[in-house]
């Protein structure tokens, strides 16, 4: 006895669901993840432009569909937080959105980036949202993971707020300059970093230029020095030159001198930089 | 199943078909969109917008760019150059709508990349920042000897100022020509007042071609004018002034006693003089010193006051055009005018008398009275130029490299040497040729940076300056008087200008965060090198940024 008839063969029929199950398949990532990944490129690019409302539109969308995208929701958050006119009200939505991303394993990038915006806006938004302590935040931020760029952004910003107060002050400023420039070696990679720290310590040291802070500034401006860009390396020459002058280092003062003008024959501080040349027989 | 019905499967693959065909379709209209500056033949539609309507500009503009078209055509890129020609009355609306419209052109001209034409806000929105672009080679420059030079310092001025965005420290623009600050003098009527007999011993100091150079010989000059007028009764003043071209010159004889100062910028973080952080404007609001305390601030305004004397009364209430008018109308021995305005207003005297060109003759180190605080000869590099390409940056890729390359070649050796030389301007491009009519104006890049202006730096204290100028330039009217006044509007200003600051800084480091937010996002998905660079450069901005506002609050050292 025959098999009963169907319309098509069983071996027929199973590519052909298999391929029907694809193409269902295929449409559905299509109608899902496509959009969500075009809106949130696009929140970038708003972003980017400077249109945060038009970008929290976008990453909006996203979170709509997949409410756990932790690069849309850590774009809403700063979409929220620059929204034109800043409000306190905005600024704590933004704080409490950065603050729901950083329940996250410590090796999370937006976790750790969202950290970092919750000190940023404890500096830069203390009069909206007072009594925040950016200090605490990158403390906890450089511990839990140092060697991120925003770990190490943090012991920048940290190093800053907590030398700042005791720039007039040489007796309590050096101690701490000096245990900060020997953390400095471990504690910044990055070389984006390293040159702003190295400003850093200049201009704490500027002030106070006998002996110790030239050996600093020369130090961290050296490690500056090696970078490829020219505007960076001009600029830490002609610091040192001013510190070598002020500390009367004659021996480096001529020779940073010497490679200023080697370098920067046309640089825009040659002329400040030469003044300081030491005049013929001058001991 | 039902045997008589559609397989689903089959249904299923059809939408999805159509969906794909939908989304292709979608994004094709989408590149259209983005290419809709092509045209049918391939070209890339680039549109430049200026406001520089002189003749010689507007064929300047037509050769250089016609000869891009024809380097794009033999390297089978071809493009169309459009100009758009904006009066610079209507520019700033112009501009502001085009840009808001989305419909703006891929390149714009502007004056200065801080000025009141885009708020800080626009040009960060709208222009292309070029930092990165300018650590690179020109690539226009291949071949010559700025091949492997970044482009940045391919400049004159090494855009010590040009282009770059104070607040936002970043470079928006690039110049096309470089800007310098002279004397015209109408050489006709100078030769006609040194043929008095009087002046004999003038006409003997002076060098073969009749025109002053140094401070003592302009002052005998702008002296001999003033005889000159009270003997032949024909009303001549030895200087045109006015509100706006005025305050570059004087600025210039101001500086000369003032550079001494350039100390109280050194350690800005930029080392740049109109941070209006020096030390001692930080004395002065702090009430520890007074401006008649420092004797070159002193000796800078008697030397306004010596020179001012030779101005039409009431000059700092004049406009350009007035200035102008009398210099046009023989009633004015010298003017003051910027490289860039030179050639519109040479071409308005239409050959009616001889002109000549000076530098300002600021004093110098050996002069008996005035030498004592000059350091030596200014550096003119300092000054901004006033004719900036920026580029604009929601038009399409396509468009975007065609309007870099377009800027490329308009600041590349060939391309600013044709452009120059047709525009009768200054180049901005080193090795680039200056020709005839413009070497006059070829800008000093040796010398010594300027340092505070009368009126500081300042741009609030500005109107105060144009308020009390009348004590500086009244002789029956004690010096200390006008400086005690002007010190006083100063201090009174300057708390409140550093709070606006202070806040200018905080909204920009917070803005800022944003654009290092961008670039670190571009630098995680894409991890492409600019990204990096880009992040960094932020980074510096912003570290810069807060910098400044530490230095306010610190002591002098």
């Amino acid at each position: 006895m025959s098999p009963p008839v169907t319309s098509r063969p069983a071996l027929d029929r199973l590519p052909r669901r298999g391929i029907g199950r694809f193409a269902a398949g295929l449409v559905g990532v299509i109608l899902i993840a496509a959009p969500a990944a075009a809106d949130l490129a696009a929140g970038w690019r708003e972003l980017k432009a400077l249109s945060p409302r038009a970008a929290a539109e976008h990453f909006n969308v996203v979170l709509r569909a997949d409410p756990d995208d932790r690069a849309a929701a850590y774009g809403l958050a700063l979409a929220t937080l620059h929204q034109a006119p800043v409000t306190a009200a905005r600024v704590r939505q933004a704080r409490d959105r950065f603050h729901a991303l950083t329940a996250a394993p410590a090796d999370d990038t937006h976790a750790l980036a969202a950290r970092f915006q919750l000190g940023r806006i404890a500096e830069l938004y203390a009069e909206l949202v007072p009594g925040e302590d950016a200090a605490a935040y990158y403390r906890a931020l450089h511990h839990l993971a140092p060697t991120s760029f925003h770990g190490q952004y943090a012991w920048l910003r940290l190093a800053a707020i907590e030398l700042t107060p005791w720039s007039n002050a040489a007796d309590e400023l050096l101690p701490r300059l000096r245990e900060r420039a020997a953390a400095a070696e471990t504690a910044l990679s990055d070389p984006r970093l390293q040159r702003n720290f190295a400003r850093l310590v200049a201009f704490l040291a500027h002030p106070h230029p006998e002996g110790e802070p030239l050996a600093l500034v020369a130090a961290v401006a050296g490690t500056a020095l090696a970078y490829g860009r020219w505007d960076i390396q001009e600029e830490m020459l002609a610091l040192v030159v001013r510190l070598a002058e002020r500390a009367g280092d004659a021996e480096l003062l001529d020779a940073t001198i010497a490679t200023y003008v080697d370098r920067f024959p046309r640089g825009p501080r040659r002329t400040v930089v030469e003044l300081r040349r030491p005049a013929e027989g001058t001991p | 199943m039902n045997p008589g019905s559609t397989p689903r499967p089959w249904l299923a693959l059809t939408v999805g078909l159509l969906l794909l065909g939908g989304a292709y379709g979608w994004s094709l209209w989408r590149t259209a969109a983005a290419a809709r500056d092509i045209l049918a033949d391939g070209a890339v539609v680039i549109r430049l917008a200026h406001f520089m309507l002189e003749p010689q500009a507007r064929a300047a503009f037509a050769a250089t760019l016609r000869e891009f078209e024809q380097v794009r055509l033999a390297e089978s890129l071809p493009v169309v150059v459009r100009t758009i020609e904006v009066p610079e009355r209507t520019l700033a609306p112009w501009l502001r709508t085009q840009l808001v419209g989305g419909t703006a052109p891929e390149i714009i001209m502007l004056r200065n990349a801080n000025s009141r034409v885009l708020n800080d806000q626009m040009v960060a929105r709208y222009l292309v920042p070029l930092s990165l672009h300018l650590q690179q080679p020109n690539p226009r420059n291949a071949s010559t000897p700025l091949a492997d030079t970044p482009w940045q310092q391919t400049f004159y001025d090494g855009l010590e100022l040009s282009g770059i965005n104070f607040r936002l420290n970043e470079h928006y623009a690039v110049p096309l020509s470089a800007i310098s600050n002279r004397l015209l003098i109408n050489h006709s009527l100078l030769r006609e007042i040194l043929a008095h007999p009087a002046q004999a011993a003038l006409r003997a100091e002076l060098p073969t071609d009749g025109l002053p150079r140094t401070y003592d010989q302009f002052m005998r000059v702008c002296a001999a004018t003033v005889a000159f007028s009270a003997a032949t009764g024909r009303p001549i003043f030895p200087l045109a002034g006015s509100s706006t071209n005025t305050l570059n010159l004087i600025g210039e004889f101001f500086s000369s006693q003032t550079q001494g100062f350039i100390e109280d910028f050194a350690w800005s973080p930029t080392f740049r003089v109109y941070e209006g952080t020096g030390a001692l404007l930080r004395d002065m609001a702090a009430g520890r010193r007074h401006l008649t305390d420092y004797p070159a601030i002193v000796s800078g305004y008697q030397l306004l006051r010596d020179v001012g004397r030779y101005f039409q009364p009431g000059f700092l209430q004049h406009g350009r055009e007035d200035a102008q008018f009398l210099f046009g109308q023989e009633r004015a021995l010298m003017v003051s005018v910027t490289s860039t305005e030179a050639g519109a207003f040479t071409a308005a005297i239409g050959g009616r008398f001889e002109i000549g060109v000076i530098a300002v003759p600021a004093p110098e180190r050996d002069h008996p009275v005035y030498g004592e605080f000059v350091l030596g000869r200014q550096t003119e590099a300092n000054a901004s130029s006033d004719t900036l390409l920026s580029l604009v940056s929601f038009t399409s890729a396509v468009a975007q490299e065609a309007a870099l390359d377009l800027v490329h070649y308009l600041t590349s050796v060939a391309g600013n040497t044709r452009f120059a030389a047709v525009a009768e301007l200054v180049p901005s491009v080193l090795t680039a040729e200056t020709p005839e009519p413009a070497r006059p104006f070829v800008p000093r890049v040796e010398g010594f940076p300027p340092s505070y202006d009368p009126t500081f730096n300042l741009g609030p204290a500005r109107d105060d300056f144009f308020r009390l100028a009348h004590l500086l330039f009244d002789p029956r009217v004690p010096l200390e008087e006008f400086i005690d006044a002007y010190e006083a509007r100063i201090a009174a200003m300057l708390p409140r200008h550093w709070r606006n600051l202070d806040r200018q800084e905080t909204d920009n480091q917070r803005q800022l965060d944003l654009m290092l937010n961008v670039a670190w996002h571009e630098e995680l998905t894409t991890a492409a090198p600019a990204a990096t660079e880009r992040t960094g450069l932020l980074l510096d901005v912003i570290e810069r940024l807060r910098l400044n506002q530490e230095l306010r609050r610190a002591p002098s050292p």
